[in-house]
């Protein structure tokens, strides 16, 4: 990979891999790092990396950078405990509702208490929800990443749609009242 | 909603089955059991509506700033590989030079200095009959190197590369004579 095919890679990918870093750090800055450190370790390993599976590639160290980044946070703040997370899922609900009937609000509501609830995910989960439904991996190729089973990656997306189950449904009831209203 | 181990199994199929990406068989089981199972039509609800507002979520542009930080990385990597090369260029250029010379020593001692020379200073003749103090030897190694090492210097900044380019047709005579000191006392089993 010469230097033109990386400046090349970087204009294509950059955004989406920023994107998953903010959305699993929901910290921008720390974003930017891991977007940053996550290019420049492709460019010193770009002799290494097959052109054809570069996404993965970069979506794989973003990953591994953003579960360092959550370790070192998780030291440095207090997270928010279950039951205020709970409430502030709860709050965010009732404010999409209030809104009226405006589906994007709701939707921009529902992916922000979901996001908030993901937070309490185990990082590798987490991850694993974000490439199948944002990076619109396939499972195989989330199993590869993640140096997992197949089915165990199929039983993390499980577990974790079980653990966001209060704020999906509220997401779902907000969409459903919603529909009802509108017709 | 009661759980059992077909419902188990079921809501784990559930991520692919959304995605489409069951085969046929297990595509049929899941629907079979959808018609039947309440619990699970309500988790495929709960499992749409994590993909609908995942995969939908916009990307986020990348600050150009990262992007500047990224290149200007590259480029000081680029800048220090290429200080490197350098380096190695520069040692490898002297190391070869002094192997050169080292070699062109050896040569002029057969080839520059006059046969006349040699026949009255001859270092096997030389080492059946004399042997070389200590310090001597010293002397004579530190004086070729020197002198090799002038000759790098000299290569190195001018235009000259060979060492009979440097010193002429001949060596100078006491690095001639430290040579051959050298020579005999290596025959000798001294050096």
């Amino acid at each position: 990979m010469d230097k033109n095919a990386f400046i090349e890679i970087l204009r294509t990918h950059r955004d989406r891999v920023f994107s998953y870093s903010v959305y699993c750090l929901r910290d921008r800055d720390d974003a930017e790092d891991v977007t940053q450190d996550a290019f420049l370790r492709l460019w010193r390993k770009r002799d290494e990396v097959d052109p054809d599976r570069v996404e993965a590639w970069l979506i794989r160290v973003a990953h591994n950078l953003c579960i360092d980044h959550t370790r070192r946070r998780r030291t440095a703040r207090n997270y928010v405990a279950r039951p205020e997370m709970k409430l502030a899922v709860e709050q965010a609900a009732s404010a999409a509702l209030a809104a009226g009937p405006d589906h994007g609000l709701v939707r921009e509501q529902t992916r922000t208490l979901l996001l908030d609830a993901m937070s309490v995910l185990h990082e590798e989960t987490r991850s694993a929800v974000m490439m199948h439904y944002f990076q619109g991996m396939k499972i195989e190729e989330i199993a590869r990443i993640l140096e997992k089973k197949t089915s165990t990656v199929k039983v993390q997306i499980h577990r974790a749609r079980k653990a966001l189950r209060g704020a999906l449904e509220l997401g779902a009831e907000c969409g459903a009242v919603l529909e009802r209203e509108t017709t | 909603m009661t759980f059992d181990t077909g419902c188990d199994r079921i809501e784990i199929l559930l991520t692919s089955y959304a995605a489409g990406d069951l085969g046929p068989d297990e595509h049929a089981e899941v629907e079979r059991h959808l018609v039947a199972c309440q619990g699970c039509r309500g988790e495929l609800l709960r499992e749409r509506t994590l993909r609908d507002t995942l995969a939908s979520m916009p990307l986020i542009p990348c600050p150009d700033r990262v992007t500047d930080a990224v290149m200007a990385a590259v480029d000081a990597d680029e800048n220090r590989a290429r200080a490197a090369i350098r380096r190695i260029g520069f040692h490898g250029r002297r190391r070869a030079a002094v192997g050169m010379l080292a070699a062109a020593a050896v040569l002029a001692l057969v080839f520059v200095v006059p046969s006349s020379e040699r026949a009255i200073v001859d270092p096997v003749a030389e080492t059946s009959e004399q042997t070389w103090s200590e310090e001597e030897i010293l002397t004579a190694r530190g004086e070729v190197r020197f002198t090799l090492a002038l000759a790098a210097r000299i290569i190195e900044k001018t235009e000259k590369s060979t060492i009979s380019e440097v010193f002429g047709q001949r060596l100078p005579g006491v690095v001639t004579k430290s040579v051959k000191t050298l020579a005999s006392s290596l025959e000798g089993g001294q050096g």
